[in-house]
């Protein structure tokens, strides 16, 4: 998957029953839809710990394939470091009439 | 339109049967994501960036209204209110559940349709010219030999797993609007001297990171010859494709390393040994699958309609859409007409469950029922009587759905991209949104005159971006989006790969490189009636590069 980030990290994942880009929290939420309620791992081993944890969720058949991914937090708000990451917590970036937001559900 | 019979019925609802119990199976922890993976794709169900993406088959393009209320009703109950058409002339769903997707595909079979073999190594959905039944310049539809491709491709277990996918085109006319020489096989329907009916056909076309236009493969190939011969080009492939490499898996390929010489000689020995056998096709056999695609019984008319001439002198809105969006019909009184998915700073080929339901409102009043899609990523209305035209107009840009640009500067194609799709590396459709409100003005599109401009957000070109007029191709340049311009690239019968003309451009300065091009060609054409591309073939890439990288 994605080459290993340098900066912060979190752990991403797709959700197994509809497919959603969800994001991994050591809380009883676990995986959110909002990448703000992500736990933010600030160097690669506890990264890396997270994410054998995460994967447990795999054979539990809950998420598809977790990876990590790098992260800016400014003022708190994480914010994924490549678009593609970001465009897949934040949403499409189109604009206009079929532009519906990732709501958090 | 085809109509399923017992068979078709049981074939398809055995098939949902079977995918919702390999889903249960999934969510119940029986199959793992690598083994449920293939049976997925086998169902046209992909994993993207958001969510599942649902692609479902519309056979060469070809729905009834009833199809298109189901879509739309799909799209609300299950999606997000709206879908995307595309350029396989069929339609994609963005965001359904896993869970949900048996349901959707029983919703489908309930009026003849499915997603089976929308994805996979397998002959994908059949296209055919959009005006097909329909067009004055027509020889003969090319529908009836897409279906009767399409019953014969469908589950055919000697190519269920081919080298890589395969998708084939036809066009019933001279003027290609199928984009066939792009295809792995394209067949046009021709006369002989004889006056007989038959294809000729072009092998191994295709985009992608190694883009050619097809070989010639055959003159002229008799109509009953039409399944022996393809299952011999198949079967040749199926042999010789590499299967080393995905990336040089395509028949295209295969020509380019083995030469066109010895394919078709192996092609046209593998034919002779089998032209007599099953798959000769009888005139019987044609003349049932005719049957299916007889024009609707179109009242007669006179040639012109008085009223729509009345209509294009008082509203100019309408002439200006008459002029661009409404093509001619083979029945005199009639014509058919484009219902534009490219609203100025839209996204193309997207249509909401509403929309959709209006097209297909639209389509039961004035248009019996039928409804086409383009490989354009617009849907259209085959058979308009004239006189109906200003009320199809007024009904539809109600909707939203007339802008007068088919053909146009904004009329793009353009692929997902970025913004849903799991393999680009750049977005499209924002790209598609800017240009399309830089240049969307009616009378700066009527000035600029018939352009195509074509996006695709990575190499793998299902924007057809090396086809288009200007091409644009989004990379990642070290995380950043660049978007390289291609010039002189053309999908019909002249069809040629565009050029790279230079060095890319960032996403802030792409739109203004494409305007540049315009310009330039705004200058040095020798008058309207020179298309931007004709002028290209005469000018060359050289005062195009000269404006966009001039003092350099």
């Amino acid at each position: 998957m994605a080459r290993i980030p340098k900066s912060s990290q979190i752990i991403t994942a797709n959700r197994l029953i509809d497919g959603r880009a969800v994001f991994f929290s050591a809380g009883t939420e676990r995986w959110a839809v909002d990448v703000q309620k992500a736990d933010v791992y600030a160097d690669p081993v506890s990264a890396e710990m997270a994410l054998k944890r995460a994967e447990l969720d795999v054979a539990a058949r809950v998420v598809i394939d977790p990876y990590r991914i790098g992260v800016t937090v400014e003022n708190g708000v994480i914010s994924p470091s490549l678009l593609r990451e970001r465009i897949r917590a934040e949403g499409p970036t189109v604009v206009g009439a079929n532009a519906i937001p990732i709501e958090a559900i | 339109m085809y109509v399923y019979d017992d068979f078709d019925h049981a074939f398809v609802t055995a098939r949902v049967s079977q995918f919702r119990d390999q889903v249960e199976r999934r969510l119940a922890g029986d199959l793992t994501e690598e083994q449920f993976r293939p049976l997925r794709l086998m169902n046209g169900v992909y994993l993207q960036l958001h969510a599942y993406m649902l692609r479902i088959a519309i056979p060469y393009g070809t729905l009834n209204a009833t199809q298109m209320r189901k879509l739309a009703h799909i799209g609300r109950t299950y999606d997000r209110g709206f879908g995307h058409f595309t350029t396989r002339q069929n339609l994609q769903f963005n965001w359904p559940a896993l869970k949900d997707i048996p349901d959707i595909l029983a919703e489908l079979a309930e009026v003849e349709m499915h997603a089976i073999q929308t994805s996979g190594n397998c002959v994908r959905n059949v296209t055919a010219d959009h005006f097909a039944g329909a067009a004055a310049d027509e020889i003969a539809d090319p529908r009836v030999y897409a279906e009767i491709l399409r019953q014969w491709s469908s589950l055919h277990p000697e190519f269920s797993y081919l080298p890589r996918k395969f998708k084939i085109a036809i066009s019933g006319a001279a003027h290609d609007r199928a984009a066939i020489r792009l295809h792995d096989i394209g067949l046009k329907v021709v006369r002989n001297g004889a006056g007989e009916i038959g294809f000729e056909v072009f092998i191994g076309g295709g985009m992608g990171r190694t883009p050619f236009t097809a070989w010639h493969l055959r003159e002229f190939l008799a109509e009953g010859d039409l399944l022996a011969y393809v299952e011999a080009i198949l079967r040749v492939y199926n042999l010789y494709g590499r299967r080393d490499n995905k990336y040089k898996a395509r028949i295209k390929i295969l020509m380019h390393e083995a030469g066109l010489p010895t394919v078709k000689a192996q092609v046209e020995e593998e034919f002779e040994r089998i032209r007599d056998g099953d798959l000769k096709l009888s005139e019987a056999d044609i003349g049932r699958y005719k049957q299916f695609f007889a024009l609707p019984d179109l009242a007669t008319r006179p040639t012109g309609s008085a009223e729509q001439a009345q209509w294009e002198k008082a509203d100019p809105v309408f002439a200006a859409w008459v002029a661009t969006n409404v093509h001619p019909h083979k029945v005199p009184g009639y014509a058919s007409v484009t219902v534009s998915l490219k609203p100025i700073g839209g996204v193309a080929g997207d249509a909401t469950s509403e929309q959709m339901d209006r097209v297909a409102d639209i389509a039961d009043r004035f248009a019996s029922s039928e409804i086409r899609v383009s490989h354009q990523q617009n849907l259209i209305l085959p058979h308009v009587a004239r006189d109906d035209l200003k009320a199809v107009h007024d009904e539809l840009a109600a909707a939203g759905l007339a802008t007068a640009n088919a053909g146009l500067v904004t009329d793009m194609i353009v692929c997902p991209g970025l913004d849903y799709c799991a393999l680009a590396n750049a977005r499209s459709i924002p790209i598609a949104q800017r240009l399309s409100e830089r240049l969307g003005a009616p009378e700066r599109q009527a000035e600029i005159g018939p352009l195509q401009i074509k996006i695709s957000g990575c190499i793998n070109a299902c924007g057809h971006h090396h086809v288009g007029h200007i091409g644009i191709l989004g990379v990642d340049r070290k995380g950043e989006e660049f978007y390289q311009l291609t010039l002189g690239g053309a999908a019909d019968e002249h069809a040629a790969v565009g050029e790279i003309v230079g060095p890319g451009f960032s996403e802030g300065e792409i739109v203004g490189a494409v305007e540049t091009v315009i310009d330039v060609y705004l200058k040095r054409r020798h008058g309207p009636d020179e298309t931007f591309i004709a002028a290209y073939r005469r000018l060359g890439e050289a005062p195009f590069k000269e404006a966009l990288y001039g003092g350099e």
